[in-house]
């Protein structure tokens, strides 16, 4: 394709956006650019309106007002072959490719190369090579998809849209997914790909990697830009309060650290994690740093008899030996545990938020008559106030909240069967800062009740905030041992990746 | 509390509130207005005595409805109901059979003196529930395909009440078994009564009970409730067993208004129940059903069996009536999914 150099080379420009759905207005009057060669991160909490601007720079959606311009000449929207044709291209947030079919069929997926009936599988592996080397990414064309790791499989679909000659690729989440060794060998991508023109937008949750990667920042509050700029004149600190407007609470401290050991976990392996031993105190909240693939969650899950089961060591909850069946036993012994993945092992969808809440403390409720159903109400009125949970009332579908909300309807349902023991995978994982910062709080309290908590986090900036002790797991074992304030930021992600 | 967003999630569907409302009960319009529609081709339709025949000949076809009901709700099949019903019901027979028939003594030869019949009904229900659990076992502790264990369960019960009633029909059922498939109260049926008691109970088991909810959990999503502390296999398991109880209750309530038992005392009910299940609601892929809909899907289909009935059209269209409404009741439930699944 020919750049037009014009006096203006902009690449994208969405003037004055507004969409609204009914009478909910999502977007109003926004503006944004991408300039060539430019990553340009978009922010914003969970419904801020993120997601329906990338939809309708993609095409997906029309806007109710507002124009784009692209290449000198305006829109009033967009379809989604218009917007391929213009070069607009979107890496979505979960990228699918056809696990069955080697990289080469899924780079020319649709539009093989023929010779007459029969596919023309040595051009086909011929141009699928060149269009990895394009972006500087060695595999072997051959190499089935499902053998890819994840970062790889975002690499593949960068190059298939490559040879389409974009101007402007969306990443949607990038990152969400990837441990920080892979996270940095998709940003080397992506410089490589603005060196020749293309500008990014780079739609993230982690404020530090917006921070390390783009050139210029554009956050949306509540469908309006809360400001834009370049990165350099942010802290993280200012990204947030432009994201959420005022907050205090966002450091959560606890106190109250007993003697007394809750948990005790002496040579617990399973396949990946051997020998692991801990004593967790009553208040202590314990972090675990690993990067993806440690097999910390199939551990953790291991443990509280989730899926699989521990090949070795002992379990003593509260001094007690125990030998833990199910989680339901887990429960009963004073175990809890909460997933990082809430769709498959949290949320209970087409229920209510009511019974989403209740449901693991039903037996609190029993009466000779059955459940004591205003009783319930009750409860889960209570929990909803002290959660701040954001809901159309207890009885909505627990599928229509936002996921921040969500993910406070799980850590209710299991802080209140007041357990002494907790595991939580990732609490905060896709969910927006302030949700973000509320759990941390409830964290805490629960903690400051006396209950220990193991926390395993990708996010390390958390595990900093929170724990009073943070391990580091590498190759299966405890590679460090720190206590609060022995260690920056900087030091631990250093370590995390080496 | 602080003050949230105005953007509340879900607010945009308050609208529709009517029409989810309408959704939800659409089963009992269609009950409605397919009796109003029987009524209007004969009006004999609406005389005490068709309809207090169409409960009758409901209460066990009602009863199968609710076994299964309870099985798909945690998101598993039981294909074995029908040949348990069946199985339990030559059983029983056989157990209290007076020995003043033929068969009786051929009975009498075989296991003895007839035995009261509260016994063996306790016996038939006994051995239904036990049937259940076993099939419940080995679906969730044991994790083999629901569809294919109650499958072979079935094909099993059936080789079996042909070689325990060795093809015969047994007559002779003492007459104290018989009153609840025969009595009436004024003018309702006793079964009548008692399946509308069946299903007041169902209703508090979904409703008011630990277990009722974590049904609708485990079939909803079994590795959440799983991982909230649901002991989920148990819950899988019971429900089996109650399904298997329910069809021995099927079993108590047909040879009652038969007054016989034998191998072909019933055909093609499984999928009938199935059926109605479905018309009521109950979604086949677990989590979803109400008991008010599964006794609206089982009016249904009765009314619209005996609607034929009465007008005389032959049973071959009957059936193809029959798939029809089966087939527009699969397609509104995946319109209610479609709808579900659309996000902003």
């Amino acid at each position: 394709m020919q750049t037009i150099h014009t006096k203006d080379d902009t690449l994208i420009n969405a003037r004055a956006i507004s969409k609204s759905f009914g009478h909910n207005e999502v977007l109003k009057g926004v503006d944004f650019d991408v300039q060539p060669g430019e990553v340009h991160a978009l922010l914003g909490e969970n419904g801020a309106g993120k997601t329906t601007l990338l939809r309708i720079l993609s095409g997906r959606y029309q806007p109710t007002a507002g124009c784009i311009e692209i290449n000198g000449e305006e829109f009033s929207y967009l379809t989604p072959v218009q917007a391929q044709s213009l070069g607009i291209e979107i890496v979505p947030q979960l990228v699918e490719l056809v696990d069955d079919l080697p990289i080469a069929d899924n780079i020319f997926l649709g539009r093989w190369p023929t010779r007459g009936f029969w596919i023309n599988r040595a051009e086909m592996h011929y141009r699928s090579e060149k269009v990895l080397t394009q972006v500087g990414v060695e595999l072997d064309p051959q190499t089935m998809v499902r053998d890819l790791t994840y970062v790889e499989k975002q690499m593949v679909e960068i190059a298939r849209i490559n040879q389409f000659e974009p101007r402007v690729i969306i990443l949607d989440e990038p990152t969400a997914a990837l441990s920080v060794r892979e996270i940095e060998i998709l940003f080397e991508m992506v410089d490589r790909l603005r060196q020749r023109g293309i500008g990014f937008v780079f739609v993230t949750h982690f404020l530090n990697e917006a921070a390390r990667m783009s050139d210029r920042l554009t956050i949306l509050r509540d469908g309006v830009v809360a400001t834009s700029g370049p990165v350099e004149k942010f802290s993280i600190q200012d990204m947030i309060r432009h994201m959420v407007g005022d907050i205090t609470e966002l450091y959560s401290d606890h106190s109250g650290l007993s003697d007394e050991v809750v948990l005790a976990l002496q040579k617990t392996s399973t396949d990946l994690i051997h020998n692991f031993n801990l004593q967790l105190r009553a208040g202590e909240i314990v972090g675990l740093a690993a990067p993806k693939g440690e097999g910390v969650s199939e551990y953790l899950r291991a443990l509280c008899r989730l899926s699989g089961k521990l090949n070795s060591g002992e379990v003593f909850i509260k001094g007690n030996p125990v030998r833990l069946r199910s989680p339901a036993h887990a429960h009963r012994c004073g175990l809890g545990y909460l997933s990082e993945d809430r769709h498959q092992w949290g949320l209970i969808p087409g229920r209510s938020v009511r019974e989403n809440t209740s449901i693991s403390t039903l037996q609190k409720l029993v009466t000779r008559l059955g459940l004591d159903l205003s009783g319930e109400r009750k409860m889960v009125a209570e929990l909803i106030d002290n959660f701040q949970i954001n809901t159309p009332g207890m009885e909505a579908d627990i599928q229509i909240l936002s996921g921040g909300n969500q993910q406070k309807v799980l850590v209710a349902r299991l802080f209140n069967a007041r357990l002494s023991v907790y595991i939580l995978d990732d609490p905060t994982f896709g969910v927006d800062v302030k949700s973000k910062a509320q759990v941390h709080r409830l964290i805490a309290e629960e903690a400051s009740r006396g209950a220990g908590v193991i926390l395993h986090s990708s996010d390390l900036d958390e595990l900093l905030q929170m724990c009073d002790r943070i391990l580091l797991i590498q190759q299966g074992r405890v590679a460090h041992e720190f206590k609060r304030g022995e260690v920056s930021l900087a030091r631990l992600e250093e370590l995390h990746a080496s | 509390m602080q003050v949230e967003s105005k953007t509340q999630p879900g607010t945009r569907r308050t609208h529709s509130a009517y029409w989810h409302r309408l959704q939800s009960n659409f089963i009992w319009v269609l009950v409605l207005l397919t009796m109003w529609v029987a009524w209007f081709a004969n009006p004999r339709f609406l005389s005490t005595l068709n309809l207090s025949n169409i409960l009758l000949a409901a209460a066990p076809l009602g009863c199968l409805v609710l076994a299964e009901s309870i099985v798909l709700l945690t998101g598993n099949f039981d294909l074995s109901i029908e040949a348990n019903m069946v199985f339990v019901a030559i059983v029983g027979g056989l157990l209290m059979v007076t020995p003043e028939t033929a068969e009786g003594q051929i009975a009498a030869a075989q296991w003895g003196i007839p035995w009261p019949w509260p016994v063996a009904l306790t016996v038939m229900l006994a051995l239904a529930s036990l049937i259940g659990l076993l099939n419940g076992i080995m679906v969730a502790r044991f994790r083999m395909n629901n569809f294919m264990v109650t499958m072979a369960t079935m094909i099993m019960l059936e080789g079996l009440a042909l070689l325990v009633g060795e093809g015969r029909n047994i007559f002779g059922i003492p007459e104290g078994f018989r009153y609840i498939g025969t009595a009436k109260l004024g003018a309702m049926p006793v079964a009548a009564i008692f399946l509308l008691i069946l299903f007041t109970l169902v209703y508090f088991i979904l409703n008011h009970t630990v277990f009722g909810r974590q049904l609708y959990a485990v079939g909803s999503n079994r590795p959440a409730a799983r991982a909230a502390g649901i002991p989920d296999s148990q819950v899988v398991i019971l429900a089996y067993v109650l399904c298997g109880l329910l069809a021995g209750v099927a079993a108590f309530i047909l040879v009652g208004r038969l007054g016989t038992a034998s191998a072909g005392i019933s055909s093609g009910q499984l999928f009938l129940a199935v059926a109605a299940a479905v018309v009521g609601g109950v979604s086949l892929f677990g989590g979803r059903g109400t008991a008010m809909g599964i006794l609206g899907g089982l009016l249904l289909m009765s009314v619209i069996d005996n609607a034929m009935n009465l007008a005389q059209i032959p049973p071959n269209y009957v059936q193809i009536v029959r798939g029809g409404v089966i087939l527009l009741a699969v397609f509104a439930d995946a319109l209610r999914v479609g709808f579900g699944k659309r996000t902003i």
